[in-house]
């Protein structure tokens, strides 16, 4: 089975994230698959050319006219498709941050720069795998059940569930703003569990419901206006969409 | 307590034989070594394929043989799927039997109406085949199946022999033009081989065709002690510790099912 | 019945300790008391009206290891030929599942009367034919040390859930406060055991457990008809992070699954993870039809799993009173106010 990395516009944290925890399961990895481009470990077996593979892992979001070109030619030549990381699913922080911007003067080089989107609004993704960066463990789980011919599975709880779990006292009681309700789960609530909020930073969760979220924390005494801008920073194009909803 | 007597640990067996049912379905026939399944008709085991997980599938073949055990799988989830990768001398673990099986028994000497749409027809076969084999302690016997298209029909090659000692009728909802047999869905069928009083019904499919079948039935003047449903929930025990399988009235689909008679549980149990 | 200090009330669990016994105590960080193993060095709270979990976290354990065992698959190819290799001849028994039996016997410090109640409804569950190996393993031999309640908080009722009472074999020695020491009673050999190593002041009479103060008092109406009836206030505002069945001590829900991993596939766990019915996979069957679809149908899933199919399967209520549900949800969402009919609220 044929596998490939990709990387569009990103800081590479995903794949680098893939590399150093893995641990022993990259050793694996590399004798399951026949891995025909993965930058970051060895040089394409067939330079820049985009391979025909069974799956390609693409992380980033689509930014410059190149990442355009890049990611046709990926989905062309790639029977199955997975979002690596909240660049490629939901747009990132790269997805608010370029709302807004003047940016037909701007060059990367000699590329042009556009509105950064999640792979999603270019092409047709059959599977999208969260988290900035993602968990080696859920890339794992993905890859055996791609091995077995079954579908992946996205959590379908959101970061409270883990969060209690965990024993931890709730955030919002103490009048923090924390997107625990609203964001997907399957990091093991790592930052509530330090006492630090969360920031969604794996977009929000299958269930995400927006206004009872919003309901909840007025209760806590925290405002709205608060809480939207906290929620566009990660969660991109996803929260965009449901923000959008909610305001009509 | 030994591994034995855990009724986590799967017993072993393997797949003597896989038949293509259709295209998304495939019947697997598992023989069972040093162990014997007494089961009856309607029981279910809990397949785990090694390495992939367990699911829960009605024995869908003769409870006369207990070395064996059909299993007709359609892909749906993960253990489905992998099963379709299955070829003889695979080895796979089999929990159970569970479960209520239908009240074979308790209806001697009745006229039986079996419906099964879908795969659905799956959980009646142990069941048919039974009757098959019992054909003379039991009244007059109408089997209804129905499917959406030609190419979902299961159990082609059988049905002729079945057909010898029940009335059977085949319908489609969504036919070829080629399909020589009844169209449209089985509640468009009833006229006929419902009696009314005194006639037992057996339903297994679709939770929205059962309860749309149950309440005509029930109009037509079947009482409600008289039919049974064979419900389909995702158990993951078996034994009634996992609450998965809970329906309205606090029954274990697993323990106390999956068969039910509608006097023990509303139409809103079945599902939507 | 026995007058101790403090000191020696909190010498207790080394005391079990020394006995042999896994000890569990409840402790006290950033503002939320959890049990958890004893260690010298643990604060134990002795104060405490609310514990986010609960001994079921202990009896059943998140993610336990049922067994493991050995599927004859090794990564030599790809896709799913390598997980089912074909075998010759006569079944070789290749699901040769290891199991080892939890072992060791468990004491429970502090627990309230609500927990030692919600202990017996598990038991109800897990142990009724067939028993569940796992539990029974872990709680035969089990020692409980009940503290009673004063007085609950807001949320809190437990006379209304009438489980503040302790039926024989959940109590081996009772706790009260009294004056600036405690009264223990023991009531089980076990307990008088444990109970004697104890530097005390013999005292005549006996206590019995009571009725703690309560601020709301209501009549409980739970059949099927008054949960789907009752009112579900503030259910809009439910953002379904399943708050409610995580803390409630006797939500049992469970999921089992394979776990394997890339280096050494052939090697697989099947663990008992827990399962709440607030999540979506809970009530999902194959093709991917749900049964509770939307987050009111959820609550009253809930409800009706503790009142009125708990009382029809095992003859027993499953909700203790103990208000972990309401205490605990970020939205405010109060099942009183769905199942709790009568005086004030």
């Amino acid at each position: 089975m044929k596998a490939a990395f990709y990387s569009l516009t990103s800081c590479e944290g995903c794949l680098t994230t893939l590399i150093t925890n893995l641990g022993p399961n990259l050793q694996a990895l590399w004798k399951i698959f026949d891995i025909d481009y993965f930058k970051l470990v060895r040089e394409p077996v067939g330079g820049e050319k985009v391979p025909r593979v069974d799956i390609a892992f693409v992380e980033g979001a689509v930014v410059t006219s190149l990442d355009k070109k890049r990611i046709s030619q990926i989905r062309a030549n790639s029977s199955f498709v997975v979002a690596l990381g909240t660049c490629a699913s939901c747009g990132n922080i790269a997805y608010t941050a370029s709302r807004g911007v003047d940016l037909s003067k701007r060059r990367l080089r000699d590329l042009e720069v556009f509105e950064a989107e999640p792979l999603s609004s270019h092409v047709n993704v059959d599977f999208e795998l969260s988290g900035c960066p993602v968990s080696a463990e859920e890339f794992t789980e993905a890859l055996l059940r791609l091995l077995n011919g079954i579908e992946p599975r996205q959590p379908d709880f959101s970061v409270c569930y883990e969060c209690k779990l965990k024993g931890n006292r709730c955030l919002l009681e103490v009048g923090k703003l924390c997107l625990g309700p609203l964001a997907m789960g399957g990091c093991g609530a790592a930052c509530p569990s330090v006492g630090a909020p969360c920031y969604s930073c794996r977009g929000p969760a299958v269930e995400a419901d927006l206004a009872a979220y919003l309901k909840t924390i007025e209760k806590h005494g925290i405002a709205e206006s608060k809480a939207t801008s906290a929620i566009r920073a990660f969660t991109g194009k996803k929260i965009a969409e449901l923000l959008k909803n909610g305001q009509k | 307590m030994k591994a034995e007597e855990n009724p986590y640990v799967p017993k072993s067996a393997t797949v003597v034989a896989v038949k293509n049912e259709s295209l998304e379905t495939k019947t697997l026939r598992i023989r069972l070594y040093n162990w014997k399944a007494e089961f009856q008709p309607g029981q279910f085991v809990q397949l785990l394929l090694p390495g992939v997980g367990e699911a829960p599938f009605c024995i869908a073949s003769s409870p006369s043989d207990q070395k064996h055990m059909d299993l007709t799988i359609i892909r749906r989830g993960l253990v489905t799927i992998a099963s379709h990768y299955m070829r003889p001398g695979d080895v796979v673990g089999i929990r159970g039997p569970f479960g209520r099986p239908f009240p074979v028994s308790r209806i001697v000497g009745k006229d039986l109406l079996i419906v099964g749409t879908g795969i659905g027809i799956a959980a009646l076969r142990s069941l048919i085949l039974f009757l098959v084999e019992h054909r003379e302690d039991y009244g007059e016997l109408n089997l209804l199946y129905g499917a959406r298209f030609p190419e979902d029909l299961v159990y082609r090659d059988e049905m002729k022999y079945w057909a010898e000692k029940m009335n059977l009728k085949v319908t489609l909802s969504k036919a070829s033009p080629e399909w020589g047999g009844l169209r449209g869905r089985v509640t468009d069928h009833l006229d006929g081989v419902v009696k009314g009083k005194g006639q037992v019904a057996i339903l297994c499919g679709s939770p929205l065709v059962m309860r749309s079948i149950s309440g005509e039935l029930l109009e037509r003047g079947l009482k409600a002690d008289q039919i049974f449903v064979s419900l389909e929930r995702h158990m993951k025990c078996g034994i009634g510790k996992c609450a998965r399988c809970l329906i309205p009235g606090g029954w274990h689909v697993c323990k106390d099912g999956p068969v039910f008679s509608l006097d023990e549980i509303s139409l809103e149990a079945i599902g939507d | 019945m026995i007058r101790v200090k403090v000191g020696q009330l909190l010498r207790l669990p080394s005391v079990l300790s020394e006995m042999g016994y896994r000890v569990i105590v409840p402790t006290e960080s950033n503002g939320v008391t959890k049990f958890a193993d004893f260690a010298t060095d643990s604060g134990i709270d002795l104060h405490y009206v609310r514990a986010i979990n609960a001994p079921r976290d202990f009896l059943l354990p998140d993610g336990e290891k049922l067994f493991s065992y050995r599927s004859t698959a090794t990564v030599t190819s790809y896709g799913l030929k390598i997980r089912f290799p074909t075998v010759e001849g006569p079944c070789p028994v290749t699901i040769n599942a290891e199991y080892t039996a939890p072992s060791g016997r468990i004491a429970f410090f502090a627990i309230h009367p609500c927990h030692a109640n919600s202990i017996r409804y598990l038991d109800s569950v897990m142990l009724s034919d067939p028993a569940d190996p796992y539990y029974r393993a872990r709680r035969d031999g089990m020692l409980t040390v009940v503290m009673e309640c004063e007085e609950g908080d807001d949320h809190c009722f437990c006379v209304p859930a009438e489980s503040w009472e302790l039926e024989e074999g959940y109590c081996d020695i009772l706790v009260r406060r009294s004056g600036d020491g405690f009264l223990l009673q023991p009531r089980s050999e076990a307990g008088k055991k444990a109970a004697s190593r104890l530097e005390a002041q013999e005292e005549l009479g006996s206590i019995k457990e009571r009725p703690p103060k309560m601020r709301t008092s209501f009549r409980i109406h739970a059949s099927e008809e008054d949960i789907d009836r009752g009112e579900a206030k503030g259910i809009d505002s439910c953002t379904l992070c399943a708050a409610c069945t995580v803390t409630c001590p006797t939500c049992y829900c469970s999921d089992i699954e394979d776990r394997f991993h890339l280096v050494d596939p052939s090697n697989v766990e099947r663990v008992r993870k827990r399962m709440s019915c607030q999540r979506r996979c809970y009530s999902m069957i194959a093709g991917g039809n749900i049964f509770l679809k939307t987050k009111e149908d959820r609550y009253r899933w809930r409800l009706k799993h503790k009142f009125p199919f708990s009382s029809k399967a095992f003859g027993i209520s499953g909700c203790v009173g103990c208000g972990n549900c309401i205490a605990f949800c970020p939205a405010g969402i109060d099942m009183r106010r769905t199942v709790g009919r009568g005086t004030n609220k």
